[in-house]
């Protein structure tokens, strides 16, 4: 258990396992409150599964980057700790599973070997950077925008500003108008734009804030159609910090970045961003590409002559499963991977392919699916006999019958009903009965076990989201289907409709249905959505509405796929955020903590991230005071305003000026060393204030 | 019969948008009898009961997302069937045996509530 302190050559990162290993003893000691401990933990990746007492670990891999090494380190890692399964979710992470709370800082430092972090890959934290898959491939980016996603990811990795916020926060960059990332469903997302003025060529972005997909799906805002490379980080941090102040706190449901801007406005929303430039350190951040330009260099090999069975079943994955790249003669390879499941041995041969005759890198896809580039026109028929002993050489990349799916009741504590299960089955429903949807790449088909939509249901083509219905004393699982949702490019999208609910096991005949409705009267030319359009949700509601009726159930419908048991209605409390902390001592603690956070900033020269560990112990010590007095408060912002009123203005506590202008000064004054100074002073002397004031009011009871 | 949400809920909130009288609120949140509705000032209830539409009223529930049987009318007037219902992932808005109203009253209340 200690073999992993001496390794860790990174102090910061040394500091933060050694932190969580510390909070784990203390947590198993009864030491530290256990929402608390939650709230940590899922800062570091360490999530409770449906299991009882084992974690499920999401591994961050930003914009779904993974080398030959980090791969082979993953493997290892979920063999030693896990059980040689990788997952591959939705927002290019790798899940795994079955971990013991015990031996997670040793399994972090292990991946820290690599350059693999597990730091805020839960919790209300800005989550993993997402991106177009095809980023640096792709043949109609305008630029390549990993390096983009990769200064993203490091600028807040640990920034003070966003470690607890009210919600998480997520991001993505798409590389071109087709907007595979899908930014109209992410708290910010950017696709990227040129912008030629005076005949010079800028690069930037399209931005678009506040979507969101969940049980209230929101579309995002445009708040700008160009904005300058230079300023992305500026404008996010400016974000982040509004977000942290104002964002609902105790109303969970209420909380994402979505529902704020819905209350406030755009407008006022960005008025607030706009005050807060003073507290930037920079107002300009210019992000390095450098390291994303370099010449592709591959291992020296000699191209074996390789020998093709089935030249039918080639050309045909040649068609389906190969991406031509911008770089000439270069190719990428799309590998279908079933559910985004796939298993260490393999992982491993995948990992060493890739090293000898690609260029050393993959990409986790969106869709669940890995994306081998870089690959040399002559070793595309080596790579499709190789991938195929692998059986990562199945036909439909990215094609209707390469379903999207959350793990669901597998393993998610907030799954209703069986989303892989499902998935399994309409798989199958596809390739027997309609072969030809594996070239379809306009349809797709996602399915999420609950409303949360970690499987994106509500914005696919045809969707189905686990459900449970009671017919008369029992419990029947089921779906929704959903229908008409999809990206539309440039930033715009659809939702999809919510049309019927029926049990689960009539989802087969569901997609047999429409499928059946749309080869009979869909016209050539039409999409699928303009198809939809014309015939309207009331024609669609109808087709399917037969399916709904629960008078006629047999024994078999109150069975969930891939279950040979009755169905049992078992739905858990979701904690990819901690819960809100309410206690008077933990909150006067982490004051205290703060406080120290901000004098070590502080001796480093970083000035902005003490100045901002100064106001959340402000923040923290007034929010003690409120509650031990029964004021409840919702926000940051509700707590400053609060403390004026409860305290400040009856004079209770007494302080120079009002409370508001004491926290506030964080916006006025720039971060400089002597204003840094001045507000840890302000923040101690603040907090001896409260807890003197706190001890004698304790004692007098 | 009004809708009502049974303590099964999961506080998932899918129903809440889907209202077209706006009688679904949050557990433990006010509400006003003119929000989603035309209703405006001192009003009379179909009931009787005389209330102020502007004013906010106490939670029906604190725990859970609820119904205001008095703005509820089983979505007639908007849909063929109530919508709460056909997008709970638990089947848990069923009917209220404690506000059984006729489809008449149930058009009736949408017409009060909406001209």
């Amino acid at each position: 258990m200690q073999s992993f302190r001496s390794e860790i050559e990174n102090p910061i990162v040394e500091k933060d396992i050694l932190e969580l290993e510390r909070k784990i003893q203390l947590f198993k000691e009864g030491k530290i409150d256990e929402e608390r401990f939650r709230s940590l933990r899922l800062a570091r990746g360490v999530y409770g599964q449906r299991q009882f007492g084992v974690q499920m670990i999401r591994i961050k891999l930003p914009f779904g980057k993974v080398t030959s090494e980090q791969l082979h380190r993953i493997a290892d890692v979920s063999d030693e700790y896990s059980r040689g399964r990788l997952h591959i979710t939705t927002r290019q992470d790798i899940q795994i599973h079955h971990v013991s709370l015990d031996r997670t800082p040793e399994l972090w430092a292990q991946l820290e070997k690599d350059d693999i972090t597990l730091r805020e890959a839960c919790g209300n934290a800005v989550r993993n950077i997402t991106a177009s898959e095809t980023a640096g491939i792709d043949v109609d980016e305008p630029f390549d925008v990993s390096p983009y996603a990769d200064a993203t990811f490091k600028f807040f990795l640990r920034n003070p500003i966003c470690q607890e916020m009210g919600r998480k926060f997520k991001m993505s960059f798409s590389g071109t108008d087709d907007d595979t990332a899908i930014s109209f469903i992410h708290d910010l997302g950017f696709i990227a734009k040129i912008k030629t003025e005076n005949g010079v060529a800028k690069k930037g972005f399209k931005v678009l804030l506040g979507g969101g997909l969940g049980s209230q799906p929101r579309h995002a805002d445009v708040i700008y159609d160009f904005l300058e490379e230079d300023v992305l980080i500026p404008t996010i941090e400016g974000i982040l910090r509004i977000f942290d102040r104002f964002g609902e706190r105790s109303k969970r449901a209420k909380a994402r970045l979505k529902f704020l801007v819905k209350d406030l406005g755009v407008d006022a929303f960005l008025k607030l961003v706009s005050e807060e430039v003073n507290a930037l350190e920079n107002k300009i951040v210019n992000i390095d590409t450098i390291a994303f330009e370099q010449p592709i260099s591959f291992q020296e090999v000699v191209i074996p002559q390789i020998n093709i069975d089935n030249e039918t079943a080639y050309q045909k994955w040649k068609e389906t499963n190969v991406v031509k790249q911008k770089q000439e003669g270069l190719f990428a390879i799309g590998i279908k991977v079933h559910l985004g499941d796939f298993y260490t041995p393999k992982a491993r041969l995948l990992a060493d392919l890739v090293k000898k005759y690609a260029a050393n890198e993959i990409r986790l896809t969106l869709r669940q699916n890995i994306l081998i580039r870089h690959i040399r026109a002559e070793l595309l028929p080596l790579f499709y006999v190789e991938l195929q002993k692998l059986g990562f050489a199945n036909a439909g990349y990215n094609s209707t019958a390469d379903i999207t799916a959350c793990p669901g009741t597998d393993t998610c504590n907030l799954g209703i009903s069986s989303s892989t299960g499902i998935a399994v089955v309409l798989e199958k429903v596809l390739e027997e009965e309609y072969p030809n949807y594996l070239n379809n790449k306009e349809i797709a088909i996602k399915i999420s076990g609950c409303m949360n939509a970690c499987g994106q249901h509500n914005m696919a083509h045809i969707g189905f989201q686990g459900m449970s219905i009671k017919v008369g004393n029992l419990q029947a699982p089921a779906l929704q289907v959903l229908i008409g949702g999809g990206i539309l490019g440039d930033g715009k999208g659809r939702f999809s409709d919510k049309l019927v609910k029926i049990p689960t096991k009539r989802g087969p005949d569901a997609l047999r249905v429409l499928l059946n409705d749309i080869e009979k009267n869909q016209q050539k030319e039409e999409t699928f959505l303009e198809y939809y359009d014309r015939q309207g949700k009331t024609y669609f509601y109808d087709l399917l509405k037969g399916l709904s009726d629960t008078t006629n159930l047999k024994p078999n419908d109150f069975i969930d796929w891939g279950h040979s048991e009755n169905y049992v209605k078992a739905i858990g409390v979701g904690e990819c955020a901690g819960v809100v902390i309410d206690l008077i001592a933990t909150l006067l603690f982490e004051s205290e903590e703060k406080i120290v956070s901000s004098e070590e900033a502080f001796k480093e020269n970083q000035f902005s991230d003490s100045i901002y560990y100064s106001y959340t112990s402000l923040v923290n010590t007034a929010k003690a005071l409120l509650i031990a007095e029964n004021v409840t408060t919702n926000t940051q912002a509700g707590i400053v305003a609060s403390f004026q009123e409860h305290f400040v203005a009856t004079n209770k506590i007494d302080i120079d000026g009002s409370f508001e202008d004491l926290v506030y000064q964080i916006k006025n004054e720039n971060p400089t060393n002597a204003f840094a100074n001045k507000y840890l002073k302000d923040a101690k002397s603040f907090y001896k204030k409260i807890d003197t004031y706190r001890k004698k009011a304790v004692s007098h009871v | 019969m009004a809708i009502i949400i049974t303590d099964e809920c999961i506080n998932c909130g899918a129903c809440e948008p889907e209202c077209p009288n706006t009688a679904i609120y949050e557990g433990a949140v006010n509400w006003k009898y003119n929000e989603g509705t035309l209703l405006k000032g001192n009003i009379k209830l179909l009931n009787g009961i005389a209330v102020d539409a502007e004013k906010n009223q106490e939670p029906v529930s604190d725990e859970y997302y609820f119904i205001v049987a008095d703005k509820c009318t089983e979505c007639k007037g908007f849909h063929e069937e109530p919508q709460c219902a056909a997008v709970c992932p638990v089947d848990c808005c069923v009917p209220d045996d404690a506000h059984i109203e006729t489809e008449e009253e149930l058009l009736a209340k949408q017409k009060f509530l909406h001209n």
